[in-house]
This record gives structure tokens, sequence and C-alpha cells, in this order.
């Protein structure tokens, strides 16, 4: 479980995050969603111990975060970052087996093998092992930092109902992704959910957030504007506060989660557009 | 570590014992490979398989042992500082000398130079406390010169290639000219103690320089590779190394330190001898990758063998004189640097 209380973060004198509060249970996806420089991988940083907030608490299984030892919470939370910067030759699997750095001393064990061996299977780029990864493209590379992170925090069995919850942090985990890729990630996110996991992701994608998270943290200028259930976040009222967008909802009898269409040329109050425009600006 | 890997490793141990036995014998008075074991043993106190010379005993014991000795340790310093420097900057083109880690070392050996020989105070700077002295000195030159570059390089977690290599360039360029002023300041003596030391080679070897680098650069040489595993996730980026719990802060401080000492250390007895920490760690990550639990204990032996390969062939090469070794690496490091560059051309702006 994840639980954070009033996080504020100041950076010099600006307000980065004003206030958030939220709490995520073992076996949710949470996403958090909001318009460019809402906060989202700010946010992000901290409840993955990366930065460390102004005020607030974030707790992992009910632990303050710095309370944590980093060797110890590299076992049981993965972060997976927006981009990435390697630029050694490493092999596809070497990288993979990075994830596992944590788990061992000088050699890894045959279980480290198997989870890396595993995670590439996975991530879909098991066929790329023996590769050179900085000869792979943007899609592929981001598959196999996606791999390393299951590696690092992967399990097999459904955790029991006592069991700590592992945590997968995902900042924009399907940007350089083709839509098939997309939604293969996001059902990796959802069948680690189902272990056990606290999943946590930022996403751009309103549609994407729609079908696969339980639960929306919506950001704007770093206050939340609504969290709870993905039906209850998701409407054309918060989305426009949000984003400044007005949409529309569209149920299809198919599919058991709505459909969001952007509307730029309906008319918006003068007033609120106003406010937007400046909004992006900044 | 993979079969192939400690095989190499093992070859690379072999040709290190070939190379030093065949660089202890060779000089104006010829000693034979099994001469050079013979005496070792016998000095160890074993009995003596091949017959030999007591003079041949006196010329390895006295001249030759140190100066292999000392080429094979400055060799494994400066080769192991390069490749985990690069680790740190997460490239390959950061060598101790392009970045100024050199050039700052020096610095401080000159100035020491002078102030011992105005004060006195450390007694003669041939002594293994001299040597220490000197080489505290020459370490705190090159940790300032490596945190001004790396504090200058990084932004927001990543190494500006072209801003470390302009920072090493502004680095080289102030140290020249610091260099240049206490030289032009300095009276007849001190100018001649300043020149026969920027001279730079292995010429010098005495059992007290041996003694007086062996820690700085034994230190170095067996610690570093423990860190390997925390730079191979360093690779990852800074806050990546940070999620698989690496203690970036405390990498970066142990690196630094680790690596300005040996190179610290080099530096204050050899001057500055240029491209080893480049070539070495770039032609053993092209034959086995980057992995650095492989490529750091790699780079020492092969450091250790290039320098006194390279010690040998500036004895011969011109021999009855002898080419300050500097001369020889730079002359093979510096067509591998340009081959780096073009290789690396796209990618130069940001990695």
């Amino acid at each position: 479980m994840l639980t954070t209380e009033n996080i504020h973060l100041n950076i010099g004198r600006k307000n980065i995050l004003h206030n958030v509060s939220f709490q995520a249970n073992k076996g949710e996806l949470l996403a958090i969603v909001g318009a460019n420089g809402a906060g989202k991988s700010s946010l992000l940083k901290i409840i993955s111990g990366d930065t460390s907030a102004s005020k607030g608490s974030t707790k992992l299984n009910g632990k303050l975060i710095h309370q944590y030892k980093k060797t110890e919470l590299a076992k049981i939370r993965a972060v997976l970052a927006q981009s990435f910067s390697l630029n050694l030759s490493f092999l596809v699997k070497e990288v993979v087996m990075m994830g596992r750095y944590p788990h061992f001393n000088e050699i890894p064990t045959s279980q480290d093998h198997l989870w890396v061996e595993k995670a590439l299977q996975e991530t879909a780029v098991y066929h790329l092992k023996e590769r050179v990864y900085t000869n792979l493209s943007g899609g592929e590379k981001q598959r196999v930092q996606l791999a390393r992170v299951l590696a690092q925090v992967w399990k097999e069995e459904k955790a029991h109902a006592d069991e700590k919850a592992h945590f997968l942090f995902l900042d924009e985990p399907v940007s350089s992704l083709d839509l098939l890729q997309q939604h293969k990630t996001l059902n990796l996110a959802c069948k680690l959910k189902r272990k056990g996991f606290v999943v946590i992701a930022v996403l751009h994608d309103l549609n994407l957030a729609s079908q696969y998270a339980d639960k929306i943290l919506m950001l704007k200028e770093g206050t939340v504007i609504a969290f709870g259930k993905t039906r209850d976040v998701l409407t054309p009222e918060h989305i426009l506060e949000g984003f400044g967008m007005p949409v529309s909802l569209h149920q299809h009898p198919e599919y058991n989660y709505p459909f969001i269409i952007p509307n730029p040329l309906k008319q918006v109050p003068k007033k609120e557009t106003y406010k937007t425009v400046l909004t992006i600006d900044n | 570590m993979k079969a192939p890997k400690i095989i190499l490793l093992f070859i690379l141990s072999a040709l290190l014992v070939i190379v030093f036995i065949v660089s202890a014998g060779n000089g104006a008075l010829e000693i034979a490979p099994m001469q050079v074991i013979s005496i070792l043993l016998h000095k160890m106190g074993f009995p003596v398989i091949t017959a030999f010379e007591p003079s041949q005993e006196n010329v390895l014991w006295a001249i030759r042992l140190p100066r292999v000795l000392l080429g094979v340790l400055i060799g494994a310093g400066l080769a192991v500082s390069g490749a985990s420097l690069q680790g740190l900057f997460r490239n390959p083109l950061a060598d101790p000398t392009l970045i100024g880690i050199s050039s700052g070392a020096s610095l401080c050996a000159v100035l020491m130079i002078v102030i011992i020989s105005v004060s006195n105070v450390f007694g003669s700077i041939t002594s293994i406390a001299g040597y220490y002295a000197l080489n505290i000195f020459t370490f705190i030159g090159a940790g300032l010169a490596a945190l001004a570059v790396y504090a200058l390089s990084r932004n927001g977690g990543r190494t500006m290639v072209t801003t470390m290599l302009l920072a090493g360039i502004a680095i080289n360029a102030l140290c020249g000219a610091l260099t240049g002023l206490i030289i032009f300041y300095s009276t007849d003596e001190q100018l001649r103690n300043v020149t026969f030391w920027m001279l730079g080679s292995l010429g010098g070897a005495s059992w007290n320089t041996v003694f007086g680098v062996l820690p700085f650069i034994l230190i170095p040489v067996l610690l570093l590779p423990r860190l390997s595993k925390s730079l191979n996730a360093f690779s990852l980026g800074e806050a990546e190394a940070g999620h698989l719990g690496v203690n970036a802060d405390r990498l970066k401080i142990q690196v630094l330190a680790f690596s300005t000492m040996a190179v610290g250390a080099s530096v204050a007895v050899a001057g500055i001898i240029g491209f080893v920490g480049l070539v070495i760690p770039h032609i053993l990550r092209l034959i086995a990758g980057p992995d650095n639990r492989f490529l750091l204990i790699a780079s020492s032996i092969s450091g250790a063998i290039l320098l006194s390969g390279a010690d040998v062939i500036s004895r011969i090469i011109i021999a009855p004189a002898e080419l300050p070794i500097g001369i020889l690496t730079s002359i093979i490091g510096t067509p591998i640097f340009m081959w780096i560059l073009i290789k690396h051309q796209p990618q130069l702006k940001t990695i």
C-alpha cells in the first residue's frame, strides 16, 4: 500500500506540488494525469524516493520512504523513467540483468537468470537478448528498460493477503511505443497489479487511462483537482478544468469503459478559455 | 563473469609476467629470461636454476626491478583510473590527461618541487617521505581538477561531452599557464629540478620511488574493481542507479578519490603519461564489452603490460639514449583517440 499525506514541493520560490494526498492499494493501477507541467513527474520522483518533499510524507507498506535503506527499497520498488541515457554498448541481456543487481552480490544465481529470461519474454524482447542495447530503436529500448524494471521486482505467485506489496512506478511508459506495444505494456502492468503490485503510471493518453486504470489522480498546477475511481474522475468537467479542453464521453455497449473524444470546437465560457491559455503558456 | 572473460584475464596475466621478465632482462647488461627468474628465486631463498653473474644480480635488483615495477604500477593505476572515470562520466572519452586531471597534478608537483627547494621542509624529494608528500600534493591537484571538470560538465544528471572536453581544455590551459608562471619566477636550481621532473620518464626509478607510490596506486587498483557493479548500474543514469540501490553520491566520491589518487601518484613520479587511461579501456571494451566487472580488472593488467612494454621499446628504440615514455604512449594513443571521436560523432552532443 502506498500512502502520501499533504505533499508539498517547493523549488526555489516556485510551488511545484501543493498538498497532494492520495492512496493506492495492493492490486490497483493508479494513473496520474494532468497537463504538461502539472507536477506529475515531480510527484513520481517523490514517491519513488528520488527527491524529498518539502513537506508531507510518503509511506510504502506503512513505513516512511526515507526510513528504508536504498538496497532494501530496490528489492520492492522499481521505476521506469521517461528517458534513458545508457550509451555504453551493453548487451540487452546484460541491461536486464542490472535489474537483478539488488538481489545478488557478485555472481547472479540461476534464479536471477530465470527472472531475466522471464522479463525478456514478458516484454517481447527475448529475440533481442544478444543484441547491443545502443543499436536498438527507441521503442525497443523502452521495452528492454521495462524488462529490466520487471526483472527487478517480479515475483511469481499471487500475493497472499498479508504479504507486503511490491511497487512499480512508470513515468509515461508508452510514450515511444506503437499501438500494439502500448496495450501490451499496459496489459503487463495489469498482470502485475493482479500479482499484488501497486502500479502507478503517469499517462498522457486519457483513453488509455480510462481503459486500464482503477484509480486516477488528476493534477493541475501542482494541486489535486480530482482523485478517485476512474469513472468518477474522468468526467468532462474535470477534464475541462485540468486540461482546458472540452471533451465528450461516449460509452460503447461492448466496452465497460467510456471513450473520451476531444471537442476543440465546442464553445467554452470566455473566462475559462483565457485562464487556460495562460496556464499552458506557463 | 563468463568463462571466455576469465580465460582472457589469465592470458593477460600470463602476458604481464612475460613482459615483466623480458623488460627486466633488457638493457645495456643483458640478463636472459631464465636468469631473471633464477635471480628472483634466489632472492626469495630458492635454489638457483640457471647460473648468473653477481653483477647481473646487482643490476637487476637495484636498477631494473624498481623500474619495471614502477612501470607496472603506473600503467595499472592509469588504466584503472581511466576506466573508472569513464564509468563515472558515463563516457568513453574521459581520460585523465584529456580532462585536465593530470595537469592539475602536474601543477601541484611543480609547485611542490619549488617549495621544497625553498624551504627544505620535507628533506630531499627523493626520500620516501618526500615522495609521500609529493603524492599527497599531486592528489590534491588531481582531485581539484577532477571536481571542477565534473561539476562543469554535469547538467541535470547527464554529462555534456562537449562541456567535459572544453572544461578539460580550460583546466589544461590554466594549469599550463600557472606552471609557466612558477617556472618564470623560479631560480636556476629550481628550474633545473622542475625541468628534470617534467621530462617524465621511468628513468629515475628506485626502490624509494616504488615504495613512495605503492600505497597510492595499490589502494585504487584493489578497491576500484569493487565498485564495478555500481558503475554498471550508474551507466543507466544517476536516478536509475539510485533505484537499483546504489548510493550515487558515495560512488562518485569514491571513484573520484581513488582514480585521482592513482593519477596523482603516477604524475608525481613519472610526469604526464598520456592516453593509457583512454586506449586500454577502449580496446578492452571492443573485445569484451563494457561490463565494468571485467573491464576494471582487465584494465589494470593491460595497463601494466602496455606501460612496461612501452618502457622496453623506449629504451631500445634509440639506444643508448632513451625516448621519454609519454611520447610513445601519445603516439599510440592519439590515433585511437581520433578514432573514438569519429565513431562517436553522431552522439557527441549530449551523451
